[in-house]
């Protein structure tokens, strides 16, 4: 379960933590990301060290969920960063460089996808697509509570249609805002990107709804907010 | 609605909120501590929010494993050698498995890294400072960003002493003008009594009122997006103001002079009421004033005064209102 923990820390304090290579992370993760793209088209390679670290297994996990070949999916990894590499100079502005890789990883494999090579060019199932699993941590407060609505929530969400839940993972777990969704996405407004996350909640408030929770589960509660806290 | 009055459903659809949880910058992180303090009533409702958010995730597990890793990596690196030098390299050194192994063992590097930093990686502590603006002074302030703030008389602003890298948050109580400097990957924040006001780059002034929970902001150049814990937003275009008072949002267009020439040492009166012109008047010049025999002025005062004295705004209000005005240090004596 190493992978766990690796993946898990990702999660809370956001990729761009894992720092360049031969530079201390802070002095990447302080940066804003127009001044790390920058660095990068000025021909800075630990600014590439640092993107490809970032980036490329948020990138590799995403392109799996379009295609159930995953040699597939590492190419138009490659040939991104390999394009990103060779037009250095001429790329534009990426005010969010996770946006920009996404979109354009998106891009390239629904349209490698759409070439019919039927053999290597498998899409995945609709309904596979971002299947939705929820995960809970030891630590964490709602614990049982969610073990027990796990199952329903998970069978709710796999009934989301396949945007919505593309747009879920988006936002919960890859942490984009509605702007940056819309933009890999490709979707004209922001508006819409709220409007797809705020009807799939819609869908599935029913199962979210708090617990009413007994005495002991406050005073559980309690301990847990304050070592969350501080 | 306030975030008090938030269900779980409306704090996941809420931005600021997930972004709270899934980065903890420090400056939301402030908020949201404080926030929850006051709240504590919402604990499980926060908790209930925190836990779905932080549980979603993919059910495939599609890793690149830590070969996969290093042969994409070096894939591009050869590429680009391929494509300047136009040679294969990779008959020639065995370069190919020290690639490999340095890049592992940078990757190995790194996960230790992360793993013993976790905890103090995440919550650097951030030194908030608060600017006061006295009555009869306004204060010029300008942030680590190279945005500047003018903060009108009675003001305060509480601002970080450094921003983070995603976001730049500040705290506003009465009234300023911002400048801002213009970043697509930090947008600004400014929060004033639950309203947020979200910009990338502009010119804009926002007034609070913490009596009577009132917020205007008026948009100057730029644009800006406003907007409250009821999900309700809106985008102002230059010239455009929206007032969020109790229950109550309009929008519309404003006055210039009206609402941003104090920036410019604009006294304006548009058909003020007694209270609001003594109210500005003891704001502006810090005196306090003493209303003898019962004294009002007149109601619907309307004018402007640029750079003038106390005196000759007295004076220039006392022809239409007919009043004997006496300063006394920083007393101002109004009678029949």
């Amino acid at each position: 379960m190493e992978n766990d923990r690796y993946h898990t820390s990702l999660d809370f304090h956001g990729q761009k933590k894992l720092g360049g290579h031969n530079i201390l992370p802070e002095f990447w993760e302080k940066k804003p990301d127009r001044e790390i793209w920058n660095l990068f088209k000025q021909g800075n390679e630990q600014a590439f060290n640092f993107l490809y670290k970032t980036y490329v297994r948020q990138l590799f996990k995403y392109g799996c969920e379009f295609t159930s070949n995953r040699e597939v999916v590492k190419d138009q990894v490659q040939d991104l960063f390999i394009y990103l590499r060779r037009n250095r100079a001429k790329l534009g502005d990426a005010p969010s460089i996770k946006a920009y890789l996404f979109k354009s990883l998106r891009r390239d494999i629904v349209r490698e996808l759409s070439k019919g090579n039927r053999y290597r060019n498998q899409p995945l199932d609709e309904n596979q697509s971002f299947d939705i699993s929820l995960s809970y941590e030891t630590k964490l407060i709602h614990e049982q509570l969610i073990k027990e609505k796990k199952e329903c929530l998970e069978r709710a969400m796999a009934k989301l249609s396949t945007k919505q839940r593309e747009a879920i993972i988006l936002f919960y777990y890859e942490n984009l805002s509605y702007r940056e969704i819309a933009e890999v996405m490709e979707m004209k407004m922001i508006k819409s990107a709220r409007k797809l996350i705020y009807r799939a909640i819609d869908t599935l408030k029913g199962e979210i709804l708090p617990y009413k929770s007994s005495l002991i589960d406050s005073a559980i509660l309690l301990v847990a907010i304050l070592s969350f806290l501080f | 609605m306030k975030y008090r009055d938030y269900a779980v459903e409306d704090f996941v659809k809420d931005e600021f909120f997930v972004s709270w949880v899934k980065n903890k910058h420090a400056e939301s992180d402030h908020f949201w501590k404080i926030w929850i303090q006051n709240n504590p009533e919402k604990l499980e409702t926060v908790n209930m929010a925190i836990s779905i958010i932080k549980s979603i995730g993919y059910k495939h597990q599609n890793e690149l494993s830590g070969q996969e890793y290093a042969e994409v990596f070096e894939g591009i690196i050869k590429n680009d050698k391929d494509h300047y030098k136009n040679a294969s390299v990779r008959k020639i050194f065995p370069w190919r498995s020290f690639a490999a192994a340095v890049i592992i063992s940078l990757f190995i590097g790194s996960l230790l890294f992360i793993y013993f930093n976790r905890t103090n990686s995440s919550t650097r502590e951030v030194t908030y400072l608060t600017k006061n603006s006295p009555v009869g002074v306004k204060t010029t302030i300008k942030l680590n960003d190279g945005s500047v703030v003018k903060l009108n008389a009675g003001g305060s602003l509480k601002f970080p002493d450094e921003f983070s890298a995603n976001q730049r948050l500040v705290y506003l109580e009465g009234e300023a003008f911002f400048e801002v400097i213009r970043d697509e990957t930090r947008p600004f924040l400014v929060m004033t009594n639950e309203i947020v006001t979200k910009v990338l780059g502009t010119s804009f002034n926002v007034k609070s009122n913490s009596e009577n929970q009132r917020v205007e902001v008026a948009l100057v150049a730029g644009k800006v997006s406003v907007s409250d814990q009821n999900g309700n937003s809106f985008v102002l275009r230059p010239r455009e103001m929206v007032t969020f008072a109790s229950n109550n949002i309009a929008k519309g267009y404003f006055d210039h002079d009206l609402v941003v020439g104090w920036t410019q040492n604009k006294l304006v009166f548009a058909k003020a009421s007694d209270r609001e012109v003594v109210d500005k008047l003891e704001n502006w010049y810090g005196v306090s004033f003493v209303l003898r025999d019962g004294y009002m002025f007149k109601d619907d005062y309307s004018g402007v005064f640029e750079n003038e004295s106390l005196e000759n705004v007295l004076k220039g209000i006392s022809y239409t209102s007919d009043f004997i005005y006496e300063i006394k240090d920083k007393t101002v004596i109004i009678s029949h």
